[in-house]
């Protein structure tokens, strides 16, 4: 055992030392090929409440710093245990009943959600250095804010919501959801299994302008173009990892639920991806924020892993693994030229020019209008047909 | 030196004596009692729940079976996958059977290697064939390469994929072995000699399927037929990966509302009303197959 755990100091010495060396040598030649200046390197917190620690992740991979963050935790001998909930429901569902988790994913789209049903804690923005480097379109957002004011959530990416499709088989992407009600789009498309977006962008077509809140008989004219849009489609896509491996197979030719990173992926297989913006869904975008659920055994060391995640350094990481928007104003310059795809200016004023819009209707909805169960009971006979 | 017993303690010990098979069957009750009826036990329960808001309200309803018998929309998919588990069920047998007859009677010399290979192919991984499957049936996959280059067709054609078709290819992939297993078994209990007497009798080659073989494998072939329909009704993973949007089964929904709509109770209603219907629909098949042979 002794020698075990002086083998082990002596590899985590190593690892240190080797990480030093390799981000220093990062920093001299910056990640983007650029010189990272001084005021870019990240503010201090203390983060001696980690060591030893193991922290408990659930929510979107990639967005758990499980690469940008390993140093961090090597020097802390941390570990990080990571789930990927497959849909929000099970995210919730797993805080629910009681399973530990330290961090989780805060969609835009489920924060009001999350935070009514009290699956996530507040967080003392005022500990986290970093806080106020965080574009303020973001930070100011009352998506991850209760009634009071108190922060929920602290963002860590952002982008928008592109189709994504094979460049060899469309040269024109489609610019309607409309479009793809059309038998020419029979079975060249996929999309989740999910009445958000469809039904969001189908109620926007029709002209319902206050959408997501929709009247019952508004909800039935969507579910009228949503069977011919799910008789459209090819297949339900289970990941946007799914949807790439259909496209870069040949199978489908596009998604509706697309993400810029997809591009990346397939780029690795030789496979050129596009992206592009369906007007129904054009000016919208989504942010997601990293949230301490309500279970979580070592809120002091989460909130000291959340400050790191928005550190400029760790955030040019992010954005270039992600292909998404860095939300920390500094790490721009780190961001890869091929990621740094994004107008920071929608986001720094305290008006965002992006619209961070929920697509599902609220918790609570005034009469009339149809709630989240309304809409999961139409999709359920969408799918039917 | 013999040790006598009393009359009374020779009572005793006859009276506890029917105890002993109970207790060498108690390790594997156990282990059946929480891995098997806890489980359907908690599910159960959820069943009469409901579910508002994200919690759960303990008071206990019968509404979540009213709706999963009465909705139209699950009324639907278990039809559907009825109707798939039929079909599935069906060609096992009719490709496994003929397999099993070869191994018996035609290749007996190479049985041994060939129930091996029958055996290994239960050991691949099951999502490795799910995949290797999109691929075979994809647009671009070995099957339309293939039709395309010998001319057969111009264009590859869509419908091998992402489709029921493409749900009833990989589930009799994988169930192929599990119906050869019980009828091969079953066709050990059929004597050569049987056989011989029938045709020295006169008897043609289908009568002695019809009336000789068949019969006294029937209890391989119910079996089979079991396996592939209770496998097949709560698929949902096969459906999701190479069905279509319209070819989702009820295993589908009972996924969907355990995890996106986070409905427990609905979810759990589904499962029992699932498990109910397939036992009720085994039972009738082999009731139908007995009375065939009959």
């Amino acid at each position: 055992m002794r020698r075990l755990k002086s083998f082990a100091s002596i590899a985590g010495a190593l690892a240190l030392t080797l990480s030093l060396a390799a981000c220093s040598s990062n920093q001299d030649s910056g990640a983007a090929g650029e010189t990272a200046p001084a005021e870019v390197a990240a503010q201090e917190m203390d983060t001696s409440v980690c060591k030893g620690l193991t922290l408990n992740f659930i929510g979107i991979a990639g967005e758990e710093g499980d690469k940008e963050l390993a140093s961090f935790r090597s020097d802390l001998e941390m570990k990080l245990q990571v789930s990927n909930n497959a849909d929000w429901g099970q995210l919730i569902g797993a805080i629910k009943v009681g399973q530990e988790f330290d961090l989780s994913t805060l969609p835009n789209a489920e924060a009001q959600r999350m935070i009514a049903t009290g699956v996530v804690q507040e967080i003392d923005t005022s500990k986290l250095t970093n806080w106020n480097d965080v574009v303020q379109g973001l930070r100011n957002s009352s998506i991850i804010r209760n009634a009071d004011g108190k922060v929920f959530g602290v963002p860590i990416a952002w982008g928008d919501g592109p189709i994504v499709y094979s460049t060899k088989r469309v040269p024109t992407p489609p610019t309607s959801i409309t479009e793809l009600l059309t038998p020419a789009w029979k079975g060249r498309f996929t999309m989740f299994d999910d009445p958000a977006l469809p039904f969001y962008m189908l109620a926007q077509s029709l002209g319902f302008t206050k959408v997501p809140l929709l009247t019952f008989d508004e909800l039935n004219q969507v579910k009228a173009k949503a069977k011919t849009l799910v008789k459209n489609a090819s297949a339900f896509q289970t990941s946007y990892q799914d949807a790439t491996d259909r496209m870069v197979a040949g199978d489908v030719d596009l998604t509706i639920g697309g993400w810029e990173a997809m591009t990346a992926w397939a780029g690795k297989k030789e496979v050129e991806l596009g992206y592009s913006f369906l007007k129904e869904g054009k000016g919208g975008g989504w942010f997601d924020s990293i949230a301490i659920p309500s279970t979580a055994k070592h809120p002091e060391c989460a909130l000291a892993y959340i400050n790191e995640m928005i550190s400029p350094k760790t955030q040019g990481v992010v954005a270039t693994n992600l292909m998404s928007g860095a939300t920390n104003a500094k790490a721009v310059p780190l961001i890869s030229a091929e990621a740094n795809i994004y107008d920071y200016k929608l986001v720094e004023s305290e008006t965002p020019g992006i619209e961070f819009v929920s697509f599902t209707p609220p918790n609570s909805v005034p009469d009339g209008y149809a709630t989240m169960d309304d809409w999961r009971k139409a999709w359920a006979q969408v799918k039917v047909g | 030196m013999s040790i006598e017993f009393s009359q009374p303690a020779l009572v005793r010990i006859r009276n506890w004596r029917w105890l002993g098979p109970w207790l060498q069957l108690s390790p594997a009750a156990i282990i059946y009692a929480i891995f098997f009826v806890a489980p359907v036990a908690i599910l159960v329960t959820y069943s009469f729940y409901t579910f508002r808001e994200y919690n759960f309200d303990s008071d206990l309803t019968f509404a979540n079976y009213k709706y999963a018998l009465t909705n139209e929309v699950f009324r639907t998919l278990f039809l559907r996958t009825i109707k798939i588990a039929t079909i599935v069920s069906a060609l096992v047998v009719l490709l496994a059977y003929p397999f099993a007859w070869i191994l018996t009677f035609v290749l007996p010399k190479h049985r041994q290697i060939l129930y091996f290979l029958v055996v290994l192919s239960l050991f691949g991984g099951y999502l490795v064939r799910i995949y290797a499957w999109r691929t075979m049936l994809g647009r671009e996959g070995l099957i339309n390469t293939t039709l395309v280059s010998i001319g057969l067709i111009d264009e590859p054609v869509r419908f091998l994929l992402n489709s029921q078709y493409a749900i009833v290819v990989v589930m009799v992939n994988f169930l192929l072995p599990l119906g050869v297993l019980p009828i091969y078994n079953a066709m050990q209990n059929v004597s050569p000699k049987l056989i011989d007497a029938a045709r020295d009798l006169g008897s043609g080659p289908g009568h002695i399927l019809r009336r000789i073989v068949i019969p006294l494998t029937m209890r391989g072939v119910v079996t089979a037929v079991a396996f592939s329909f209770i496998a097949t009704a709560a698929e949902w993973v096969t459906p999701l990966l190479v069905g279509g949007t319209g070819d989702q089964m009820v295993g589908n929904e009972i996924s969907y509302q355990f995890g996106t709509a986070i409905n427990w109770p609905l979810g759990a209603a589904l499962a029992i009303t699932l498990i109910v219907a397939v036992i009720a629909f085994v039972g009738f098949i082999f009731g139908l197959l007995r009375l065939v042979i009959k």
